[in-house]
């Protein structure tokens, strides 16, 4: 087994990084979500704009779907 | 015809591994999709029948919790396929692992769902059939995406992917966040939307 390099500790802290700051961005808004539909009336229009932002999180960050044009791209 | 389509498949195996790739990748975005068409249609017939409202019963803070584990799960998956990608197997073993982890939680939350649905909105009310068939759906993914996530831990651990090549883990996690993904319009749908 290869002893990982020092560039691949910094890549991988990095990535560690975006997967963490994507999934606290994911439960902000989602405990936001659960606050306002307890506590307020009438938040359809708020929990759409909400659902399509974590949905393009992960869609953007887990997922890659900008491997699609940019095939050559790491993840 | 046999012939044509042993010649297909000789033709594919002749293909140089980038262009696989990106055909494979292709080939899950649209079935993604396609499985995204059938979740719309369930989340519109959810508004259609029902309007924007919500009932009193429902167990908010279940629905919180376990929205909770699906997102975390998403981080370990995300970290699974990383860790394949360099290499690192332990690190592989051990996030696939827990992803498989936080799908089971999720999985033990729904039967606990269905328990007080059936007690407060049985199949035969409009908010009942609703919930069954939307909660249901997205359960039965679940648990295709764990049997997934099973067979990729067991084909490792025989040996299989590598740095090179880890197509199998890929499609595997993407399918396990696209679950995910799901389930974002699923539990403001069910669980938050009020007019």
């Amino acid at each position: 087994m290869t002893t990982p390099s020092q560039a691949d500790i910094a890549f991988e802290r990095g990535r560690r990084r975006i997967g963490w700051a994507v999934f606290s961005a994911l439960a902000v808004l989602t405990v936001v979500e659960y606050l306002m539909a307890v506590n307020l009336s009438k938040v359809l229009l708020w929990m759409i704009p909400m659902a399509i932002a974590k949905a393009a999180l992960i869609v953007i960050y887990f997922m890659h779907i900008r491997e699609l044009w940019h095939a050559e791209e790491e993840i | 015809m046999a012939a044509a389509t042993v010649e297909a498949a000789g033709h594919h195996d002749t293909l140089d591994p980038k262009t696989r790739l990106r055909a494979n990748r292709l080939g899950l975005w649209i079935f993604i999709a396609s499985e995204s068409f059938l979740f719309a249609a369930v989340i519109a017939a959810r508004f259609y029948l029902l309007g924007v409202d919500r009932p009193e019963h429902l167990n908010q803070e279940l629905a919180l919790l376990i929205t909770a584990v699906l997102l975390l799960s998403s981080v370990s998956a995300f970290r699974a396929e990383d860790a394949m990608a360099h290499n690192d197997r332990p690190a592989f073993f051990r996030n696939m692992s827990a992803t498989l982890f936080f799908g089971l939680v999720f999985m033990v939350g729904v039967f606990f769902e269905y328990r007080e649905g059936m007690e407060f909105f049985p199949p035969q009310t409009l908010y009942g059939s609703v919930f069954f068939i939307t909660i249901g759906l997205h359960a039965f993914h679940v648990l295709t995406g764990m049997i997934a996530l099973a067979l990729v831990i067991n084909l490792a651990a025989k040996g299989h992917y590598g740095r090179d090549d880890y197509w199998g883990v890929e499609a595997t996690v993407k399918y396990w966040h696209f679950v995910d993904v799901a389930w974002v319009f699923i539990y403001p749908a069910l669980y938050l939307v009020s007019w």
